[in-house]
């Protein structure tokens, strides 16, 4: 028996809500009850988040009604974990200022030096939760508790692509140039193409290293 | 949860040539559907109705590639003839210095300059024409997403450019030159004076929003800032909507979602707006506020009203029936 809330999200698509926490087992959840609706002639499309699955029907066949109860009978069910993928990657981040736009407000907010943040970021194991927001986009957690900072109040018209960015819990790398609000705490060389599952660790590279090698991209 | 795809079988011809493509030019299908979860958008006309009117009244399948024309002219001449339709903003097109109506089937033949001028009033013109625009679909779709690389006549995101020459299937008998009965510009552009009247929905964080905070949100009149594309568009309030709860984890977006970042200064996501995000959402937007919402520049006054879901979805299912939509956005 899992607990879920359900919130009308457009006119034809209804929100899963579990747990309110970034957390493995919560999105194990959400992928294991994507899997158990894709199998509903009812459903449309499954867009799984964190913590919640967008369910898209057809208001022709439909009513919101007739998919919340598909989706409370569908959450009676034992939410089975499904085995995580042990892929690791190793990216290499640049975490100098020149480069790391929102460095010195972090430190403002923080009080962590550059460099203290560079060694804070890399040193953590990540895992990817969920792709979204621009294609390959990875999310990835858990960013260590000093480094949890909210979004910028007014997001940024344009981040450079492959910006190492950071929200809250969360972590991602923007693959392409694009608006953001979160924080940019360095830059990657490279993008591996990341899914679900899957181990990420970042190594942090010098100014330098990174010129003489993101030159040759 | 694909889309019906065109017959690969009919053979395309270069119909017209891009004289001046204008400042923001992109080919459209109805959109890339199903792949959300990949973190691809949709894509596909921000207006939706002046898009599947201009398909409807060419016998065109509803997803026949078009090309969506923002806010400037757009210049082309024509190389064999053909048959088009111009929708949405402009209030007429020009053939060979003649001015013509726009919502009505017009043919040309080789040698045609034709003309899309840029919209007095509205932003957005859809030229269409019979058998739809030929492109190599990239993941089912030709839709053009700039922001992701995808779609247009190279299939990688570009916009269209001056000199690049676009197909189509021919036709031997022509279609009468057809337009609807009823008048279809849109209401910005025949009452600019009156704000702009948008059918919301409460959803996402609705709940979670204070009294006051909804209230704002149908009560004061808002206007649309210069930041405002494909990927959504942000509004200008006098009084700012708060969000007294705490940040969201970053969930799925639906298209037309009202979102509140922490400024209190609306965002409403359109076409190629990004598959998750993180800021609290009040509302969406019925199908006809979209279209509506699709034509208004920077400076337009709107006005959010609360609608029934059951009513909008009674509104979307005639719209879909009308023009044989398998889904909506």
């Amino acid at each position: 028996m899992n607990s879920v809330n359900l919130v009308t999200a457009a006119i034809d698509a209804v929100m899963v809500e579990f747990q309110r926490r970034i957390d493995r087992q919560v999105n194990a959840q959400v992928h294991a009850l994507a899997a158990l609706l894709a199998e509903a002639d009812q459903v449309v499309e499954l867009v799984p988040s964190y913590r919640c699955l967008l369910v898209y029907y057809n208001p022709l066949k439909h009513s919101e009604q007739q998919i919340r109860e598909l989706i409370l009978q569908a959450v009676q069910q034992p939410l089975t974990v499904t085995p995580e993928s042990t892929l690791n990657h190793l990216i290499e981040v640049c975490y100098h200022p020149s480069l790391a736009l929102d460095s010195e407000l972090i430190s403002t907010q923080t009080g962590l030096s550059s460099a203290a943040q560079a060694s804070l970021h890399s040193g953590e194991d990540y895992c990817v939760y969920t792709l979204g927001f621009a294609p390959g986009f990875a999310y990835l957690g858990d960013l260590p508790p000093a480094l949890q900072l909210p979004r910028l109040a007014t997001p940024r018209a344009a981040v450079p692509a492959l910006s190492v960015a950071i929200a809250n819990q969360q972590t991602a790398i923007y693959p392409h140039s694009s608006p953001g609000g979160w924080l940019i705490i360095g830059r990657a060389l490279a993008l591996p193409q990341l899914s679900a599952g899957d181990r990420v660790r970042f190594v942090a590279i010098s100014l330098a290293d990174y010129q003489a090698r993101a030159v040759t991209q | 949860m694909s889309n019906d795809t065109m017959s690969n079988n009919i053979i395309s011809h270069s119909v017209l040539r891009v004289v001046s493509a204008g400042f923001y030019t992109s080919l459209q299908d109805f959109g890339r559907f199903g792949l959300l979860a990949a973190g691809i958008t949709r894509g596909g006309p921000v207006d939706e109705r002046a898009f599947l009117w201009a398909n409807r009244l060419l016998d065109n399948h509803y997803n026949a590639a078009q090309l969506e024309i923002t806010a400037s002219a757009c210049r082309l001449a024509c190389l064999a003839e053909t048959q088009v339709c111009v929708t949405g903003a402009a209030s007429q097109v020009v053939i060979n210095g003649e001015p013509q109506r726009s919502w009505q089937v017009l043919t040309l033949r080789a040698g045609d300059q034709l003309e899309i001028p840029p919209p007095q009033r509205g932003l957005r013109s859809y030229l269409a024409i019979r058998g739809g625009f030929s492109a190599t679909p990239c993941q089912g779709s030709v839709a053009t997403v700039r922001r992701d690389r995808r779609g247009g006549i190279h299939g990688d995101g570009r916009l269209l450019a001056d000199g690049e020459v676009l197909k189509a299937p021919l036709f031997s008998v022509e279609l009468p030159q057809r337009r609807p009965q009823q008048e279809l510009l849109a209401a910005l552009i025949s009452q600019p004076s009156t704000p702009l009247q948008l059918g919301i929905i409460a959803s996402g964080q609705y709940q979670q929003f204070s009294d006051s905070a909804r209230q704002l949100l149908t009560n004061q009149t808002m206007r649309v800032s210069p930041a405002h594309d494909r990927m959504g568009v942000r509004l200008q309030v006098e009084q700012p909507i708060e969000w007294a709860g705490e940040q969201l984890i970053s969930e799925p977006l639906a298209v037309g979602a009202i979102q509140i970042p922490p400024d209190g200064q609306p965002i409403v996501m359109l076409n190629d707006r990004q598959t998750l995000g993180g800021y609290p959402k009040i509302a969406t937007l019925s199908w006809q506020a979209r279209c509506l919402l699709a034509q208004a520049g920077s400076g337009t006054q709107l006005q959010f009203y609360w609608q029934e879901l059951s009513e909008a979805q009674a509104h979307w299912r005639e719209v879909a029936q009308f023009f044989h939509l398998p889904r909506s956005g």
